[in-house]
């Protein structure tokens, strides 16, 4: 009771995570409406693949039928962005999620055991993040061959060893806790001490750092869709709607926002995803922060 | 004896989104002209915030609701009410009138800085217009003595350093030496002050008993021990010679016979540097070795008072009581006091104790028992008596 | 009467890593050669300053730490015991000697062996504060070495739980809390508790109540007292508070610098001490009269490091006897009357 009043207060102090909460539920409610928001065409194989209206390169503006327009090679915008949302919540979760596992894994074994071990995970997170990278991303999106899945592969590849070593340091912290003494004390396994005493005291920093990064996570992979190293063309993707946009950023002269459709409304969605999520990831941050831990 | 200070109907609130922390309740209060005046009581019962109210230091959402503290600055003057005076006043009388001890010696030390600079600082801060008068004698004796070559030389920057120090004695905050302490080079014609500062602090880390107060001046306080940081810290106190000294349970993060090395030199100090000291403790066995009157604190109020023979020979709160028998003595068994202290969120009406106490009466449910006097300087908060 | 904890010249040292490569470069002697015996139903207490090592050989006894040379016997057979001692004077048959330790030496065990001690023996921790994991119930946090030993579960355990918390003067309507719900006391109280959910038959009390107030502390003595009794438990019991030690241990060991100094029933150490490391002890203690503000002898100095420990005696460099003898020869733990050890050259009294 008093930690919900502890929460409604923490969020009453910060407007902007509500602003955060909000959007981030409007995204989840879009994503799982999309077959009823944007109804896949009668006999579409498969609904990722976003309907096209002929071929001709110039966009066309927003009209009864296609209602934010269509973009380069006449692919409905409207339907991109929303099914496009399913595939933003695939890549961010998904690379979070196995980054999570791996860094868990990876961070607690380190961490809680020491020595040769840790000496040795440690030395192999230094190899990765001894590359810039989105750099490194990319590398490996070439070498596996562009796709959505290379994306996922290359950044969890990539981000596994930030997690690895923020999991370890707050391990480290909490190993010396006298209550994990009284654990060991009382004859508990290994792992029974990870699991029950110090992941449940040491995840939280990584958890708020997760959800920030989900947002970012999304952003980079619309990086690499735009290099075209990600999604196929015509699937469903912000970053690839961004791609198809570039010739069309400028209208011609004497009417430079004719296309303004193209690269706005898919920007946008890439931007209120990325701030839903950093005003989440913050009202996470002021509830758990032990500074504001309640007395 | 004259009085040091009297506190009157201090109340102390937090405002905090649980509710309103009643944490200190009319807490009326004399200290004396060079007595050790000990104030004890259990976790929570708040010790800590009367010294704090005392230094108007009480952090937020805490606000002081109302009452008053006379402080008594030196004889000429009427005594000046610290709640009331304005900030700069108050800031002017902390650390140089009246300074604190805290319990972690740690925690009143910066870690970047050396054990001198830090004293330095404090003295720099407060003892301006004596550091001036002292680096003058220095400059002047210079003029006076020192003869023929390197005098014709050095002399136009002595006159300098002479006129410079006359305006430190005479007005040591005035804008245009604030100015002249900010330039490149020109401020460094105030060097001696530091330097006088600098031989203060090694003459009174020799009052504190550190041996080779030069080499500690030098030192980091993490390479001190526990021990030799809480000199320093009382050190720092003292640099300004307050006329009383908060000490907050400055010994309890000590071992005994350091805690005894402490107290002797507390004592000591006390009786030297003519000053009083309030001393904040839960250990009734250090109230007992140090103290010369005592104050028994119990959830926010204070219950009783009374020189320390008296309280411990003849305690008359049914707290205080308890909190004695409470002590462990060799081949006695410890009488523990049933129940627990009072959720400061929400106290019990009427006297504060009366949920623990074998001898409540109807009366102490409903109203707040007042302090009276006994017997001479013995203040009982007990409708027993 | 019967021992039930025993060391032998027990050493527990931490090395001082340096540099790059970590190379130890010397060592922290915190426990430095203890001979400690403590008897069944025994309340023991052990007292010493900051550093001294007390809660560094408590946890070595409990083999939360591993011991760096030593031997440690716990519950062990009288006959064994007897055997184990004339093989080590004779050193005839060191086969023999080597399989006994093996079965019986709490510091050579590991693993499921030594899983099967934790059981018996149950450490107290100093701050309740952090002892005790701040996620998790209070029914989970009593209950936990239930289930890790696989006593009980689900109501059993649940009912077992209650019956604890009642032994410790708790209902079980704290069994749904948090630590962060309860106060410094009965965080300590659950502290105990947990040591008791095996039915251990010895428990380490680290300071168990220097967090805490002089009148929860009376209660939490108080109940220890009780628990001794109706449970027939051995108690270690740290402290640096002589007074607590006086009024509730049946024997005191004083510790300085990684050895100790001086055993003894707690009226003789008070009254009487022999070592002058002891006679400072009892008189820099503070006592609640002001009638009795005693002789204070105040030492000079400070504990030395217990990484460059002086030569011979330890205390001499604080010592008012010390002798060039003092300087040169450590003194070794002797009896001294009927009932104290005294490691000293020139024992008062
Ligand atoms: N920042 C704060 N917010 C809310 N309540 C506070 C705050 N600081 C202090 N209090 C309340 O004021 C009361 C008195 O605190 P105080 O620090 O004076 O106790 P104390 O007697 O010095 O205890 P201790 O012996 O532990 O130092 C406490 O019960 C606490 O609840
Ligand atoms: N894990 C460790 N690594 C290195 N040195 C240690 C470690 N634990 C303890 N020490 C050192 O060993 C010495 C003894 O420590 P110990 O904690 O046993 O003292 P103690 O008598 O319990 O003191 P206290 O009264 O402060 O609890 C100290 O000098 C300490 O610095
Ligand atoms: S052996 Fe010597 S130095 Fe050590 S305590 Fe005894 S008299 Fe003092
Ligand atoms: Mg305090
Ligand atoms: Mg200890």
């Amino acid at each position: 009771m008093t930690e919900l009043r502890f929460w409604l207060y923490q969020a009453r102090k910060n407007p902007l995570s509500l602003v955060g909460i909000a959007i981030v539920l409007i995204f989840v409610i879009i994503a799982i409406l999309a077959p009823f928001l944007a109804p896949p065409p009668e006999g579409h194989i498969d609904a990722y693949q976003i309907p096209r209206d002929g071929y001709s390169p110039t966009p066309k503006p927003p009209s009864q039928e296609y209602k934010f327009g269509t973009t380069q090679g006449q692919y409905d915008i409207f339907y991109g962005v929303i099914w496009g949302t399913r595939s933003a919540f695939k890549v961010g979760l998904l690379v979070i999620g196995m980054v999570l596992v791996i860094g868990i894994l990876l961070g607690s074994i380190a961490g809680y055991f020491g020595g040769l071990v840790d000496e040795i995970i440690m030395r192999i997170t230094d190899i990765f993040m001894a590359f810039p990278p989105l750099i490194l991303a990319m590398a490996i999106t070439v070498a596996l061959g562009p796709s959505l899945n290379s994306v996922i592969i290359a950044l969890t590849l990539v981000s596994w060893p930030i997690y690895t070593r923020l999991i370890r340091g707050d391990i480290l912290t909490v190993r010396e806790e006298d209550y994990v003494e009284a654990a060991r004390g009382v004859g508990s396994s290994h792992l029974r001490i990870i699991a029950r005493h110090i992941l449940p005291n040491s995840i939280y920093p990584t958890l708020i750092m997760a959800s920030l990064d989900i947002g970012a996570v999304v952003l980079s992979a619309a990086a690499l869709s735009f290099l075209g190293l990600g999604a196929p063309e015509g699937y469903a993707d912000w970053g690839q709607m961004i791609q198809f946009s570039r010739n069309w950023i400028v209208g011609p002269p004497g009417n430079p926002l004719a296309y303004w459709y193209t690269v706005t409304i898919p920007g946008l969605f890439i931007l209120f995803f990325v701030l839903g999520w950093n005003l989440l990831g913050d009202a996470f941050r002021d509830i758990l922060d032990p500074r504001l831990a309640k007395r | 004896m004259d009085e040091l200070l009297r506190i009157r109907g201090l109340t102390v609130r937090f405002y905090t989104y649980d509710g309103v922390v009643q944490a200190l309740e009319n807490v009326d209060l004399d200290i004396n002209q060079k007595e050790t005046f000990g104030l004890v009581g259990e976790t929570g019962c708040g010790k800590t915030l009367t010294a704090l109210s005392i230094l108007r230091l009480i952090p937020p959402p805490g606000r002081i609701e109302c009452g008053s503290i006379c402080f008594n600055i030196d004889d000429e003057n009427e005594p000046v009410d610290l709640l009331t005076i304005s900030e700069d006043g108050i800031r002017a009388i902390r650390g140089s009138k009246i300074s604190m001890v805290f319990q972690e010696p740690s925690a009143a030390l910066n870690p970047v800085y050396t054990i001198g600079d830090q004293i330095s600082e404090v003295i720099l801060l407060h003892r301006r217009q004596e550091l001036g008068q002292r680096a003058l004698e220095a400059v002047n004796a210079l003029l006076a003595e020192t003869p023929g070559f390197i005098s014709t030389l050095a002399r136009p920057i002595w006159l300098m350093e002479r006129k410079l120090y006359q305006q430190v004695i005479q007005a040591p905050s005035s804008l245009w030496l604030t100015i002249i302490s900010r330039i490149f080079l020109v401020k460094r014609l105030l060097w001696r002050l530091k330097d006088e500062a600098q031989k203060i602090t090694i003459s009174v880390l020799g009052e504190v008993e550190i041996p080779d107060p030069q080499r500690l001046t030098r030192q980091y306080p993490h390479q001190l021990s526990g021990g030799m940081e809480q000199r320093a810290v009382i050190a720092m106190a003292l640099a300004c010679s307050p006329k009383f000294l908060i000490a907050d349970e400055p010994t309890t993060s000590l071992d005994v016979t350091i805690q005894a090395q402490i107290l002797e030199l507390l004592n000591r100090l006390k009786v030297e540097w003519e000053s009083s000291i309030l001393y904040i403790t839960h250990d009734l066995g250090v109230a007992a070795e140090i103290c010369d009157r005592v104050g028994v604190m119990y959830a926010g109020s204070l219950c009783e008072i009374a020189k320390v023979d008296d309280l411990y020979a003849n305690p008359l709160h049914p707290y205080t009581k308890a909190l004695l028998a409470a002590v462990p003595k060799l081949g006695e068994e410890p009488h523990s006091i049933g129940g627990s202290v009072p959720d400061p969120l929400e106290p019990p009406p009427g006297c504060r104790f009366h949920p623990r106490c074998s001898s409540a009466m109807e009366k102490c449910r409903e109203q707040v028992p007042l302090m009276r006097e006994l017997a001479p300087g013995h203040f009982v908060a007990c409708y027993m008596y | 009467m019967e021992v039930l904890v025993e060391t032998r010249n027990l050493k527990t040292h931490f090395p001082i890593l340096r540099g790059m490569l970590k190379r130890p470069a010397g060592a922290v002697r915190a426990v430095d050669g203890i001979n400690l015996a403590i008897q069944r139903g025994q309340w023991m207490g052990l007292v010493g300053e900051s550093g001294c090592g007390k809660t560094t050989l408590g946890k070595t006894i409990l083999r939360l730490l591993m011991p760096t040379s030593g031997h440690i016997y716990f519950d062990v057979p009288g006959e064994i015991k007897a055997e184990i001692d004339l093989l080590e004077y004779s050193a005839t048959n060191p086969r023999r000697l080597q399989a006994l330790r093996q079965e019986y030496d709490l510091a050579m065990n590991s693993g499921n062996k030594l899983k099967a001690f934790r059981k018996k023996m149950q450490l107290v921790h100093q701050d309740p504060y952090t002892s005790l994991n701040p996620r998790m119930k209070v029914e989970n946090i009593v209950g936990e070495p239930l289930v890790v030993h696989k006593l009980l579960s689900g109501r059993q355990a649940r009912d077992r739980v209650a019956e604890i918390l009642f032994m410790v003067g708790l209902t079980d309507k704290h069994m749904d809390r948090y630590p962060h719900q309860l106060s410094g006391g009965q965080r300590q109280r659950i502290a105990i508790a947990r040591a008791l959910a095996t039915n251990p038959n010895f428990i380490v009390f680290d300071e168990p109540t220097s967090a805490l107030d002089v009148s929860v502390q009376a209660q939490i003595l108080n109940l220890l007292k009780q628990l001794k009794r109706e449970q027939q438990l051995t108690y270690l019991y740290i402290t640096h508070d002589l007074s607590v030690a006086e009024s509730v241990c049946d024997g005191i060991v004083v510790m300085y610098l990684g050895k100790v100094v001086e055993v003894g029933n707690p009226v003789e150490l008070f009254c009487v001490p022999k070592h002058p490391y002891s006679q400072a002890l009892v008189l820099s203690t503070p006592i609640a009269d002001p009638q009795r503000k005693r002789g204070r002898i105040v030492l000079p100095g400070e504990v030395p490091s217990p990484a460059q420990p002086p030569s011979g005696c330890r205390f001499h460099p604080r010592c008012v006897r010390a002798t060039e003898e003092c300087k040169q020869v450590e003194p070794v733990l002797e009896s001294v009357g009927e009932t104290s050890l005294v490691a000293c050259w020139h024992p008062l009294n």
